[in-house]
């Protein structure tokens, strides 16, 4: 399964094959969080950036 | 011990091994040969000049990996002159654990403003569950975002 978030630092992310836990746990590491997505708002805001 | 012939055309012949793959679109469960984990991201804003920083990462569970990624750098306003990806456990600000060639890959004669530095893939057995960082170390003048992948799967 695939998680898409926009991290705190501003980045736009997605990570496959971790649970939702284990990714907001691994961030904290490096003091960043995030708002997941969905697929659909990240594939609009890529599209964007990609033009 | 009396020998006995053997009629050759009576042994049966084993095929090379052969292992089917999947035929569709579908993902390796966790902990099977083919798991997949992977992350991308983004328009993360590039350390200081000459600094290493974090792109993403990954956390990996105990077994036989390959891993691999890539950094993309961009720069406006100014100009790339150099740009270095890796991959490492240790995050932030340290090149702790590179090895040139092997995790970590450098380009020095960069005058550009978009560059892209693979690290290929390379094998990692771990014990235990383990956080890998793609990391990039820019020399830039303007302002400089990266983009990256890192991703692992299990090869046994």
């Amino acid at each position: 399964m695939k998680y898409f978030m926009i991290r705190s630092d501003g980045a736009y992310v997605y990570i496959e094959g971790m649970s939702e836990e284990d990714i907001i746990s691994m961030l904290a590491i490096q003091s960043l969080t995030c708002e997941f997505i969905t697929e659909e708002e990240y594939d609009v805001i890529i599209a964007a950036l990609q033009e | 011990m009396a020998r006995t012939k053997i009629d050759p055309s009576l042994v049966p012949i084993m095929p090379a091994a052969q292992v089917k793959g999947t035929t569709t679109n579908d993902s390796a469960a966790a902990g099977y040969v083919g798991e997949v984990i992977s992350s991308y991201a983004q328009s993360v804003a590039a350390p200081t000049s000459g600094q290493i920083g974090d792109v993403t990462s990954i956390t990996l569970t105990a077994g036989d990996w390959m891993m691999c990624g890539e950094i993309y750098a961009t720069v406006s306003g100014g100009t790339l002159t150099e740009l270095t990806a890796a991959i490492s456990t240790t995050s932030g600000n340290s090149s702790s654990g590179w090895i040139s060639g092997d995790n970590a890959f450098y380009n020095w004669t960069i005058s550009s403003t978009a560059f892209t530095v693979p690290v290929v893939p390379r094998r990692v057995s771990i014990s235990s569950s383990t956080t890998y960082y793609l990391k990039i170390s820019p020399l830039y003048t303007g302002t400089c975002n990266g983009n990256g992948r890192i991703t692992a799967w299990r090869i046994r």
